[in-house]
Formats: C-alpha cells, sequence, structure tokens
C-alpha cells in the first residue's frame, strides 16, 4: 500500500471518511430538506467526531441519487459516532424520509495530496477493484499517468480510498473540477480513452460518477 | 416498431487490436450481412457503471432478433468474440408504445442515457410526467429524444430514457443547471433504481 496522504477538503487533514447514501421518499423532500439541514448534519457535527463536508446529488452514474461525505480523525472517532445515542436517534428518524440507504467506511488509499481548493465544486469518482496480481502496475500507473494526465485535462485529484467497510468496489478515486464542462471535455478526449483502456487492463468492475453539489450544506 | 439488441462487455487487455480487428471487420459487417440486424453504433461508458464497451444493433422485430440469434453464423461470431472480452451481457429493448424511435442508419453524436423503474403505484402519474415535463424539459436542455424503451430481455432496470447531443458541452450544461437537479428529483418520486449514462462512440461504427 502506498503512503497515505488524504487531506480532503479546504487543506483540512482528515483521515477517514464516512460516506452515507439514500434516496429520498416520495412526498417526503421538503420534510428531508429541512430535518437534514437543522438537525442531521448539524448534530452529526456537534458530536465533534464526524464534520459532514459535502452532500451531492449523483448527476451522471448510478444511484443511489443523494451521498453525504463526511470526515473523521479516525476509524476509532467514526465508531464513536455510530455508538452515541444521538446518531442512532437520528439516524432512526431520517430512515424515515428516505430509501435504499447505504454507507462505507473509506481509509485513505494513497498517492493523493488531498486538498481541494475552494471552487472545484463538482466531483468526478471512479470505483473498481484492483486486479491483485495487477497492484505493483496500477501503483505505478496511478502515480506516473493517470493522475498527472487527469490533472493536465482539468480534473484535480483529491483522494484515493480504500473501501474498510462497506459495499464495493474496494477502490474509490476522486477528481474535482470548477465545472462540468471540464469533465465533459476530458472525457470526449482521446487521452482519457487511452487513460481509461490502460486502467481497465488492471481493474475490473469500473464505474465512475459525476456528482453536483446538492445545495444542502449552503 | 423496431427493437434494439444491446450487448456489453469489457474487452480483454491482451486482445485489444484483435478485438478491434475482428469486431470492425468481421463481427458487425457479418452481422448485417444476415439482414437479421443491423448495427448502428458502439459506444464507450465516459461515465456511469460498466462494462465498459456497448454495442446497439437494430431490427425490425423481436422474430428478427430471434432468427439472428438462433442462427449458426451468430453463434459461431460470439463465440469468437467471447475470446476476446469479459464480462458479456446482452439486452432486448423494445419501444414504450407511445414513443416513436428516432433510429439513423449509423449513430452519432454522444448519448445520455437514464434508467429505471416505475413505482407501479404510479405508473399513470409517470406516464403523464413523461409526455407533459420530464422529455419537453430534456429537449428544453438542447438533447434529442431517440427512444424510450422496455427491457424485454436483459437485467433490469426495466425503462430506458435514450436521449442525443451534437456534443458533450451540451450534456454538461445540463447536468450544471439546477433545473435539471430539480427536474430529476421529480422523476425520482416515480422510480426506483435510477441510474444514468454517458456514452461517447467508441469509433468502431460510429465516430
Amino acid at each position: 500500500m502506498l503512503p497515505c496522504t488524504a487531506g480532503l477538503t479546504h487543506g483540512d487533514t482528515m483521515t477517514v471518511k464516512f460516506i452515507q447514501y439514500w434516496d429520498v421518499l416520495s412526498e417526503r423532500g421538503d420534510e428531508f430538506s429541512k430535518f437534514i439541514a437543522k438537525n442531521y448534519i448539524p448534530e452529526i457535527n456537534e458530536t465533534g467526531y464526524l464534520k459532514i463536508v459535502g452532500s451531492w446529488h449523483v448527476a451522471s452514474g448510478e444511484g443511489p441519487y443523494f451521498i453525504m461525505e463526511g470526515v473523521a480523525d479516525s476509524v476509532k472517532d467514526v465508531h464513536g459516532l455510530l455508538q452515541l445515542d444521538e446518531f442512532k436517534k437520528l439516524s432512526h428518524l431520517l430512515h424515515f424520509l428516505i430509501t435504499n440507504y447505504k454507507s462505507k467506511l473509506l481509509v485513505p488509499a494513497g498517492p493523493i495530496e488531498g486538498v481541494v481548493p475552494e471552487d472545484k465544486n463538482y466531483r468526478f469518482n471512479h470505483h473498481y477493484n484492483v486486479i491483485y496480481d495487477k497492484i505493483d502496475d496500477y501503483i505505478a500507473f496511478m502515480k506516473d499517468e493517470h493522475l498527472p494526465i487527469m490533472e493536465e485535462l482539468g480534473v484535480k485529484m483529491i483522494g484515493a480510498w480504500y473501501v474498510a467497510i462497506g459495499p464495493g468496489p474496494n477502490m474509490v478515486v476522486e477528481g474535482a473540477c470548477p465545472g462540468v464542462k471540464l469533465i465533459m471535455d476530458a472525457i470526449g478526449s482521446e487521452r482519457y480513452r487511452r487513460l481509461t483502456e490502460k486502467l481497465l487492463t488492471m481493474v475490473d468492475g469500473f464505474g465512475s460518477k459525476i456528482m453536483v453539489d446538492s445545495g444542502v450544506l449552503h | 416498431m423496431p427493437v434494439k439488441l444491446v450487448q456489453y462487455w469489457n474487452i480483454l487487455h491482451a486482445a485489444k487490436s484483435d478485438f478491434d480487428a475482428y469486431f470492425t471487420q468481421e463481427y458487425v459487417p457479418r452481422i448485417n450481412e444476415t439482414g437479421f440486424m443491423k448495427m448502428v453504433g458502439s459506444w464507450h461508458v465516459a461515465s456511469g457503471e460498466g462494462p465498459y464497451f456497448i454495442t446497439e444493433g437494430i431490427a425490425a422485430t423481436v422474430t428478427d432478433v430471434e432468427s439472428l440469434i438462433m442462427a449458426p453464423i451468430f453463434l459461431d461470431l460470439r463465440n469468437r468474440l467471447l475470446q476476446l472480452v469479459r464480462d458479456y451481457q446482452s439486452k432486448l429493448l423494445v419501444p414504450v408504445e407511445s414513443m416513436d424511435p428516432d433510429i439513423p442508419e449509423v449513430e452519432h453524436g454522444y448519448k445520455f442515457n437514464q434508467h429505471f423503474n416505475i413505482n407501479p403505484a404510479d405508473f399513470y402519474a409517470f406516464l403523464a410526467f413523461e409526455e407533459q415535463v420530464h422529455l419537453p424539459q430534456m429537449k428544453h436542455f438542447g438533447l434529442t429524444l431517440v427512444g424510450g424503451w422496455n427491457v424485454a430481455v436483459g437485467a433490469t432496470p426495466y425503462i430506458i430514457d435514450e436521449t442525443r447531443a451534437d456534443n458533450l458541452a451540451t450534456i454538461g450544461e445540463m447536468l450544471e443547471n439546477p433545473a435539471y437537479q430539480q427536474l430529476t428529483l421529480k422523476l425520482l418520486q416515480l422510480v426506483s433504481n435510477y441510474g444514468c449514462k454517458i456514452l461517447v462512440p467508441s469509433g468502431h461504427i460510429n465516430s
């Protein structure tokens, strides 16, 4: 495994991510928005175990449609949150408003220096399983080709993560952009096609998502 | 009404150049020569879930597709294809009754496809929403409606709304537009298992 460096947002250095996914139940949209903004996010933040740093809609890719992203200093902190009665109550109330809930605990896989500039408000994430006997080739490829070329294409790579707990695929690589147009320019380019075809020789279960800010945090 | 046979796979790394030659020089022309189906497009999944390679063929009827898949030539072609690819799967799509698909001789542009299951209790509300709101709005964002399809055979979700754009910038502008997000949130009240894909031409049939 590569050295772990995965600070996540606006210069903070965090070590793990807790991601929650769901679809909002029909006719519960207004109630959901109020609950998330007034209770769920602030009360989780107040625990001090986890900070909610992003809430996203999946603009392209598979659902669930709503993704909430929290960061913590350690797996122990996430565990601490999950054990809290306050969180259990919040989670219980949330489930009256949503369906298709799932969560993942992500730990850094490096080698990305994950500082997200303020203007990078869109995400272009890849997920896959690295083929076991290609791991050395994969690490060299990511460092020497994938990350620099993606950045040249305008997609700043901000994190590489292993799914420690939760459904696979077991690797998530995050890219950030100031606009979807840059992502479109990248995915329409010959360089991206060649890069993806090379990546596909080392991974399986490949997929990607374009995520836009849901606006819940603002 | 025409029907569509969609085939998906990932290309085996070691076989990439063999695949390119086989697919363009044998698989596509031989299927076209049968007269049962015409291969009209091949795509890479630029955003969304794999498999990464998608190809689509159009037939006049389900009977034609049945004739194709039972033909010894197709069985031979597919067996040879399967030596060059992995994760092969296929779907047979039939048009949603109310929508005439737009089928070109050869595909062009880029695709933005949404797939989902309709909530059984919301079926009629969904039909009204599609006709009066969703599809007109997608056109308003600059996309052309290609077709609405039911997955007659193959993995669900069982509805696919297929749209086309002349360029990726049009799709990008739509995805950034808050009005598109609101539209999707309304759609999500009527459907489940929602997802979407952006497809770019692979260059084997259409470019």
